[in-house]
């Protein structure tokens, strides 16, 4: 059994959250395949700063406002 | 399980030409110096069966970042590696082949089987894992011993060690893994979306604490104005902008515009509007009234009837002043006839003087010629003789012609002083004509002024200004009527002004109820902010982003706790070996065997491996170097023999093994390899003589050695193949 299997086993039986963070762990382990750390690094940031900006933007309405 | 029996390289790394080792004795031994292809040998092999997947950072290996496959001094031919397995059913060969670089770069797989079928491409690598089951990284782990993982084991640094004992477990794919996921800093920048939001929050109570008070401070000092709670509200507001509106439009009436419309606001939004409007509106009802328009031209003609009397003023005394010049000037010179005839005077005393001069002149000419006669025409004798008396007169002559020029030169300077008499005379008499007339021209242009002022009265006063008329009387009677006319529109207007005042008045109280209002409506704004459709996204977007980077650390930890189960799961089934190979090969005087535990790195993540000796001390301040590479020996060898049953491979390959190991420490490491000779097929690559005569000697399989006698770009290694 690969790393790829064994990482995903103990994520099945995770009581929280385990389709979600298999999704995420698929991702994860395409962005290693094709650009290895880097990838994994660029990615995992590249979807926390959607949040981010999506946030910033929410964020500078509201100071608007005041 | 499968033997090497055969490996052909031609281009891969220090390869150039084509060379074929055999590989058909039980041990193999590769000899020779540094830089000579020996470790390039064997990574043939590796490559042959793994391809790309041994190449990059993913492997775990440093060397193996930008490494070259191509030999970079043979750059038009392809490279070729092809190693013949012999198997449980015949024998397999492997061709890897390899043209072009960079993008242009073309890998071609084939694999013979015993039957001499040809696979290729996918069908070839698949039939590669169906034959060994076998991926690169426990290849690494259980067959082929890199230099790299000897030399990092020897570091005394437990992060690279740790390092270094994942790669030698396989687990460097892990290690890369958490490595990726940490470097992505999510738990950062959620912290950082914390922080703005705290940010807001502080920013928000402080608003409200802000608006607060100065609503509270405005109203106390609107209430001791005379406001009451009433009047602060939107409702007192409107009112008092409706009153306001209407006082404008009185206003506007009183002052004799009675069309002016002003919109009272209808919400407490419009009073902004209305306060700027009114305020704007009052002003020019002010200044566009008639009798604001009244004042303004009587002001304006009071001022030109001020200026006037000046200039008029002004005018007069410049005349009187020319006037009484001239008067004193020809009083003490007289007139311009006076003047004249004194001239014409002067003028023939000059003449007389001038005739004088001339006869007297004529006259000494006549009487120089009669002595100079007598000079000439008399004789000496005679000339001595007085001719009157008959006196003897030596030099008579002489006598009487210095004597004449005597008298002639008296008369004539006493004339020329005469002459010059007069004429000083009459040049200071043409002087006070010039003079005269330039007083006479002031005194007209003075008159003229005058005339002019004159004039100007007549047109302001729209009348004709006759010889009889004093104009300064009449300007001042018509200076002194408007100045009554503006003290009664004065008086009209002040009323109108106080009106006015009250306006304005009633327009700042309005604006601090306005201000009040908006401060009280901005505070409830922001108190009710948090429930707000943005707000609530916002907070949706908070819980998201912790969610995020809760799963990728859930993730993490996951992919830690896979690989310490795997390393856990290799340390204890390579345990058995590893303390038999470490102690056999180590020898060592207090350290009686090793255990080796893993752990958590708890701020990394990554596995933290312990070694222990077996009375459970820390050995690692006393392990020497050739411990540490003993250990890393035996890992290996214990890892290769706990895979031994499920191991498709029937030979271990070890580059460079016995560095930093002592004479003794070889001795010990030969002894263990002759063990494993007995069910393993051993390749070695070695600079180092001496264990390459251990092995020689106390080996008892038939051995192969090929050595690597030098290496040229053009040629590659030389290799000789010794019995």
């Amino acid at each position: 059994m690969g790393c790829n299997e064994k990482v995903l086993d103990k994520i099945t039986v995770m009581e929280q959250r385990a389709d979600e963070r298999k999704a995420l762990w698929h991702t994860i382990s395409d962005s290693f395949k094709e650009e290895g750390a880097e990838g994994v690094a660029n990615e995992l940031t590249r979807q926390m700063r959607e949040i981010q900006e999506r946030f910033d933007a929410l964020l500078a309405k509201l100071n608007d406002m005041l | 399980m499968f033997y090497l029996m055969r490996v052909e390289i031609r281009n891969f790394r220090g390869f150039a030409d084509a060379q074929e080792l055999k590989f058909d004795e039980p041990v193999i031994l590769l000899s020779g110096e540094n830089h000579r292809g020996k470790s390039s040998t064997l990574n043939a092999v590796e490559w042959c069966l793994f391809g790309g997947t041994c190449v990059g950072k993913n492997t775990g290996i440093r060397e193996r970042i930008g490494w070259e496959i191509p030999n970079r001094y043979v750059p038009e031919g392809s490279v070729l590696v092809e190693v013949e397995f012999k198997g449980p059913d015949g024998n397999y060969v492997v061709t890897r082949e390899l043209s072009g670089t960079g993008r242009r770069a073309s890998e071609k797989i084939i694999v013979q089987l015993p039957d001499g079928t040809k696979l290729q491409g996918d069908d070839a690598e698949h039939q590669i894992y169906t034959l060994f089951h076998s991926s690169f990284q426990h290849f690494m782990t259980t067959v082929y011993q890199h230099q790299e993982a000897i030399r990092d084991t020897l570091t005394q640094e437990p992060r690279n060690r740790n390092a270094a004992i994942d790669r030698l477990l396989g687990l460097s794919e892990y290690k890369e893994l958490v490595q990726g996921i940490t470097d992505a800093k999510t738990e950062n920048i959620y912290r950082a979306m914390e922080s703005d939001l705290e940010i807001f929050r502080k920013r928000a109570a402080e608003d409200v604490r802000i608006y607060n008070k100065e609503a509270a401070e405005k109203k106390k000092e609107a209430i001791a104005e005379g406001m009451t709670q009433e009047d602060i509200t939107a409702q007192g507001a409107l009112h008092r902008a409706k009153v306001v509106g209407q006082a404008v439009m009185s206003l506007a009436q009183g002052l004799g515009l009675s069309d002016l419309q002003i919109a009272t606001p209808r919400s407490l939004g419009e009073v902004a509007k209305f306060r700027k409007e009114a305020t704007e509106r009052i002003d020019h009802v002010f200044l566009q009234s008639p009798d604001v328009k009244e004042q303004q031209t009587l002001q304006t003609e009071q001022g030109e009837l001020g200026r006037l009397i000046g200039e008029y003023q002004d005018a007069r005394t410049a005349t009187a002043r020319a006037q009484e010049e001239l008067n004193e000037f020809t009083r003490q010179h007289g007139d311009e006839t006076t003047l004249e005839e004194a001239a014409k005077a002067q003028q023939v005393e000059i003449t007389k003087v001038e005739e004088q001069i001339h006869k007297s002149n004529a006259r000494a000419n006549l009487v120089r010629e009669a002595i100079q006669y007598l000079k000439e025409l008399v004789s000496d004798i005679d000339r001595r003789r007085c001719p009157l008396c008959g006196a003897d007169k030596p030099k008579l002559l002489d006598q009487l012609e210095t004597e004449w020029k005597e008298k002639i030169k008296v008369e004539v300077s006493a004339l020329e002083l005469q002459r010059k008499e007069h004429q000083d005379k009459l040049l200071n008499l043409e002087s006070f004509k010039d003079r005269l007339k330039k007083l006479k021209r002031v005194l007209l242009e003075a008159h003229s002024s005058a005339e002019e002022c004159t004039n100007k009265v007549g047109a302001i006063l729209e009348r004709k200004i006759g010889k009889h008329d004093d104009p300064l009387a009449l300007l001042n009677a018509q200076l002194q009527k408007i100045t009554l006319k503006l003290e009664s529109r004065k008086k009209a207007l002040e009323k109108k002004g106080q009106e006015r005042i009250a306006i304005f008045d009633q327009l700042a109280k309005l604006r601090t109820i306005d201000d009040i209002l908006n401060l009280e409506r901005k505070r409830e704004v922001v108190e009710h902010i948090w429930d707000t459709k943005e707000f609530g996204e916002l907070d949706k977007l908070r819980d998201q982003a912790s969610q995020f980077a809760e799963d990728v650390q859930a993730i993490k930890s996951c992919v830690a706790a896979a690989s310490r189960k795997e390393a856990e799961t290799k340390i204890s089934a390579a345990g058995t070996g590893l303390d038999k190979y470490f102690c056999r090969i180590a020898n060592h005087p207090t350290i009686r065997g090793l255990v080796i535990e893993v752990t958590e790195d708890s701020r990394t993540g990554l596995n933290s491996y312990n070694i222990k000796s077996k009375d459970g001390l820390d050995p690692t301040p006393i392990l020497s170097q050739g411990d540490l590479n003993c250990l890393a020996l035996s890992l290996f060898f214990g890892l290769a023999e706990a895979a031994g049953g499920t191991q498709p491979f029937a030979f271990l390959m070890l580059d460079d093994p016995t560095q930093s190991l002592g004479p003794e420490m070889k001795q010990q490491f030969v002894s263990v390899l002759e063990e494993i000779a007995k069910h393993r097929q051993l390749v070695t690559s070695t600079p180092d003589v001496e264990f390459k005569d251990l092995l020689m000697t106390n080996i008892t399989k038939s051995k192969a050695v090929y050595d690597f006698l030098d290496w040229t770009e053009k040629n590659g290694p030389r290799i000789a193949r010794n019995a």
